[in-house]
């Protein structure tokens, strides 16, 4: 965290590395990251439709739940988890094999530090995608929430908008940015560990992308019960 | 069962990851560099759209002007928060902006809480100085909003940035309170009395089943005459009393009055000697 402070203070980034990283974790896991918010906003208004009818018949009121849901949990956690599955387990596997290979060690003898040269480029993309991504994902998500709720409850784009941010807070959406940033910087950090101090070897490479996977999903699951038990109990 | 859902999970996720690694594979051969950094700021500018999008339908950020905005003054909020609607003649055209406490409770109406709204600027032409603002719940989950009632045609407009005394919404809560010590005092009632009410009640009954019984033997035609000479013979009391006001009614009493005290001068001699006077042999008294 320090050398990114130095880094992004003194302007000597590798520009190229972090659009790089930006590409690969923002832009190509768009696609998937939007499959899966999709389905899951789908699947979101068939469950709160039906335990909204075992209280009153009140369709209209999905949209919002739905919404609020999103924003606060699935669209920053699911985002992570699969950028986690997807980027931290590449990011671990290619400085393990980076160790593997002895480029580190090339790169100390020539006197760049390999956390400046690799890391922080790498945390830095993640950063930026990580919120962006979470902004699309949820949009996305609210999208096929709108197409889901036509069809499945007959609901009236008026209607669904009216009701869209009903519960909604201006709050809830700097939350879903706080955790962006927190699983943006937690996934390359965990991920490069991971990949730095692997056992050297093909069997380092893969326990790092491995433990990258694993480390990750579960610091995630419990940094978004810590960040909402906090976040909301102020 | 089992294995045919596992079958199509698989294949959905068979589909799903070829479809990914197509799209990766297709990204990587067609794009060079720049084509890719192209991709990235449209990327990293459709986020910043999204963003906006979602400040603006929320209400946290407006284009252009800023909304006029009113201050209205409570002394009991009733619910009300940051965020919530505000509607004029019942359509949504604001929201709630900020919701601050007075420096010190206004010592003439005792509103202590400043509620600031922001309206879109469509709907301050309806608003006057006898405009009427208060808190109303809508909906089944008693969602709180307020609603303003336009004033009359002759009153002044409403300037934006005013200061307005606005309508406290019904304390529930102490309604409830004052309810329970009445409910409270009806059970002791009930509990000191509980014997006599019970004869009443008793009582009532068997007077209303009694009252019930000789309206369903009674003869309808009958009871309709004597309904209506009932009410003929309350039109002639009605008559009467009206005319005894009159000069005829007070000329009658006059001479009521005199007979009276005439009456009283006779007694039995002077009677029997009226009588023998008048030739009348009779055995009085």
């Amino acid at each position: 965290m320090g050398c990114l402070g130095t880094e992004c203070l003194q302007l000597r980034l590798r520009t190229r590395a972090v659009l790089d990283q930006i590409f690969s974790m923002g832009v190509i896991g768009t696609p998937s990251t939007f499959l899966c918010m999709a389905f899951l906003s789908s699947v979101m208004v068939v469950e709160l439709s039906f335990h909204m009818r075992l209280i009153a018949p009140q369709d209209a009121m999905v949209p919002s739940f739905t919404t609020v849901l999103l924003l606060r949990e699935l669209g920053p956690v699911v985002t992570a988890m699969l950028a986690s599955s997807r980027i931290g387990g590449a990011i671990a596997a290619e400085l393990s094999t980076l160790n593997t290979t002895g480029q580190m060690d090339a790169l100390l003898l020539s006197g760049v530090d390999p956390i400046r040269y690799w890391v922080v480029p790498r945390v830095l993309g993640c950063l930026i995608s990580s919120i962006a991504l979470g902004v699309l994902a949820v949009g996305g998500a609210i999208v096929v929430t709108a197409f889901s709720t036509a069809s499945y409850l007959g609901l009236t784009p008026p209607l669904f908008l009216a009701h869209l941010f009903l519960f909604t807070e201006t709050t809830d959406f700097y939350c879903a940015i706080f955790k962006s940033v927190i699983f943006g910087l937690l996934i390359p950090l965990v991920a490069s560990y991971q990949g730095m101090y692997a056992p050297r070897g093909s069997l380092g490479v893969g326990i790092a992308a491995t433990q990258s996977v694993v480390h990750n999903s579960v610091a995630i699951i419990l940094i978004d019960f810590l960040v909402s038990s906090f976040w909301y109990a102020i | 069962m089992r294995l045919g859902g596992g079958i199509l999970l698989q294949l959905c996720w068979a589909l799903i990851s070829s479809l990914r690694h197509f799209a990766d594979h297709l990204i990587m051969a067609v794009m060079g560099k720049r084509t890719q950094d192209f991709w990235v700021g449209v990327f990293i500018l459709f986020a910043m759209g999204m963003a906006i999008l979602f400040f603006w339908m929320m209400g946290s950020f407006s284009f252009g002007l800023s909304n006029p905005r009113y201050h209205l003054l409570f002394s009991f909020a009733g619910g009300v928060e940051v965020g919530s609607p505000v509607r004029v003649s019942g359509v949504k055209v604001g929201r709630v902006e900020s919701i601050d406490f007075l420096d010190t409770v206004d010592g003439s109406d005792g509103a202590a809480i400043e509620v600031t709204i922001s309206m879109a600027r469509k709907a301050i032409g309806v608003l006057r100085r006898d405009s009427r603002f208060f808190v109303n719940i809508a909906g089944i989950i008693g969602e709180r909003y307020v609603e303003v009632s336009p004033g009359s045609a002759s009153a002044d407009p409403l300037a934006p940035g005013s200061r307005i005394r606005a309508v406290d919404p019904p304390r529930i809560d102490q309604l409830l309170s004052q309810g329970y010590g009445v409910f409270g005092r009806i059970q002791d009632f009930l509990d000191q009395n509980e014997k006599t009410v019970t004869v009443f009640l008793n009582q009532l009954a068997r007077f209303m089943a009694d009252t019930s019984k000789i309206l369903e033997k009674a003869d309808r035609e009958k009871l309709t005459l004597l309904l209506d000479n009932l009410s003929q013979v309350v039109s002639d009391v009605r008559t009467l009393t009206g005319q005894l006001g009159s000069q005829k009614g007070h000329e009658f009493f006059e001479k009521l009055d005199v007979l009276i005290d005439r009456a009283h001068e006779i007694d039995k001699p002077t009677l029997k000697k009226f009588l023998q006077e008048e030739g009348v042999r009779a055995r009085v008294f």
